[in-house]
């Protein structure tokens, strides 16, 4: 449901778990309606925040507030966990400046909002999720499509955002019925890229758009976790992970860590993240470079079976 | 330089610690510096009886009931890991007694 707010059209979406009021138009969300959790809005971003905690090479964070910085492309201001400020450079594409807005841009929201988001994609199976986490290019979203064909259903492409429940039990909520995949992963899974959106003009991945029937989206409990390697060795490796080094893959693929700067947030993330290590099995995948896609699920469903 | 904790200190955890339970180890985390530890089964059962402060002899005691150990090996890894403990403050001395 879109609605009028003080003059300007508001596109109304759910995404993470959340429902958004958008003044830029995001066509790869599902539609939401209710109150909104987050506003974005474009408006004048400032250049510095007062009081900044910490600096990096793009970004600042003080106590409140977020903000991103890309020449030439955008400006992103996130305070609060509820809104987003946009102040874009002219001539740039929609499409450019939704990249950083549902990435860096809502990693800072949702973790200001409490969150725990993990760096990959989520899958449902048996009613439980299963979240393969790992660093860009390890195949996550290939692996995502792959899963796909077999008939499970997605919960999120690049970012698991992990919530809590009352008992403290750790939940993956939906994120939005896309996939990003390469041109050459699509030709290798037989899909058809004629006509999809390029999600980055200049950058040769499009965005695959998931039907309905193939995507969850409410909050499931959270099952496993893998992560995902590739090795030079020749053999498909998959190790359980006990204690600390359950831990540390869920620290280790936190989605933006850098943004968490303030004690009382590192803080929270270190407990939630033992939390969820508590609460689900996780093991290391290791593939060889060179590794057939079907043996690879093959393999991993053999596993949660 | 701090003075090595001895059978006679007292000591208790550092503040600015958060920590963890995982499969019988602990995993703390210091505000302080930033970094993560793992502790491994009787390392995480020191570290819960430092939720008070304690004297270092009196922990070895209770270790002693509960694991089958000789008393002065016992003492040599208790002083060993408390002090490795103290070199990154995660633990301190606190030999004023504590009512």
């Amino acid at each position: 449901m879109n609605h009028l707010f003080s003059g300007t059209l508001l596109h109304c979406y759910q995404a993470f778990g959340l429902t958004i009021d958008s003044e830029l138009p995001c066509p790869e969300l599902l539609p939401g309606e209710g109150a909104a959790d987050v506003t974005i809005r474009y408006g004048v971003v400032p250049d510095n925040l007062d009081s900044t905690q910490y600096q990096g090479v793009c970004f600042q964070v003080n106590s409140k507030a977020f903000l991103l910085k890309l020449d030439n492309l955008a400006k992103y201001l996130v305070t609060a966990g509820e809104q987003i400020i946009i102040e874009r450079a002219p001539g740039v594409q929609d499409s450019e400046v939704r990249l950083f807005l549902l990435g860096s841009a809502m990693g800072a929201l949702l973790q200001q909002r409490g969150l725990l988001p993990l760096h990959g994609c989520a899958v449902e199976v048996k009613h439980e999720a299963v979240v393969f986490v790992g660093h860009s290019g390890s195949g996550k979203s290939t692996l995502a499509c792959v899963l796909r064909q077999r008939g499970y259903r997605i919960l999120a492409d690049d970012v698991s955002v992990i919530s809590f429940s009352a008992v403290k039990a750790p939940f993956v909520n939906s994120a939005y019925p896309q996939l990003k995949l390469g041109a050459d992963i699509l030709r290798l899974l037989g899909e058809d890229s004629d006509g999809l959106p390029l999600v980055k003009a200049g950058l040769n991945k499009f965005g695959i758009p998931l039907l309905e029937e193939g995507f969850v989206k409410t909050p499931i409990p959270l099952k496993r976790v893998y992560e995902l390697r590739i090795s030079n060795s020749q053999d498909l490796e998959i190790t359980p992970l006990e204690g600390m080094d359950k831990l540390a893959i869920i620290i280790g693929h936190t989605y933006r860590p850098q943004f968490l700067t303030g004690k009382a947030e590192k803080n929270r993330h270190f407990e939630q993240c033992g939390q969820t290590a508590r609460h689900c099995q996780a093991s290391r995948l290791v593939r060889p470079n060179s590794c057939r896609l079907e043996e690879l699920v093959d393999r991993v469903e053999e596993d949660w079976t | 330089m701090n003075q090595a904790i001895g059978l006679h200190n007292t000591i208790q955890r550092a503040d600015d610690l958060v920590s963890c339970d995982l499969d019988g180890e602990t995993a703390l985390m210091s505000a302080v510096n930033g970094k993560y530890y793992g502790l491994n089964p009787v390392g995480s059962r020191i570290w819960s009886l430092l939720e008070q402060a304690r004297l270092v002899a009196d922990i070895c005691a209770f270790l002693r009931q509960e694991f089958k150990v000789g008393s002065s090996q016992c003492q040599h890894d208790v002083l060993f890991f408390l002090n490795e403990l103290a070199r990154d403050n995660l633990v301190k001395v606190v030999d004023e007694p504590v009512a």
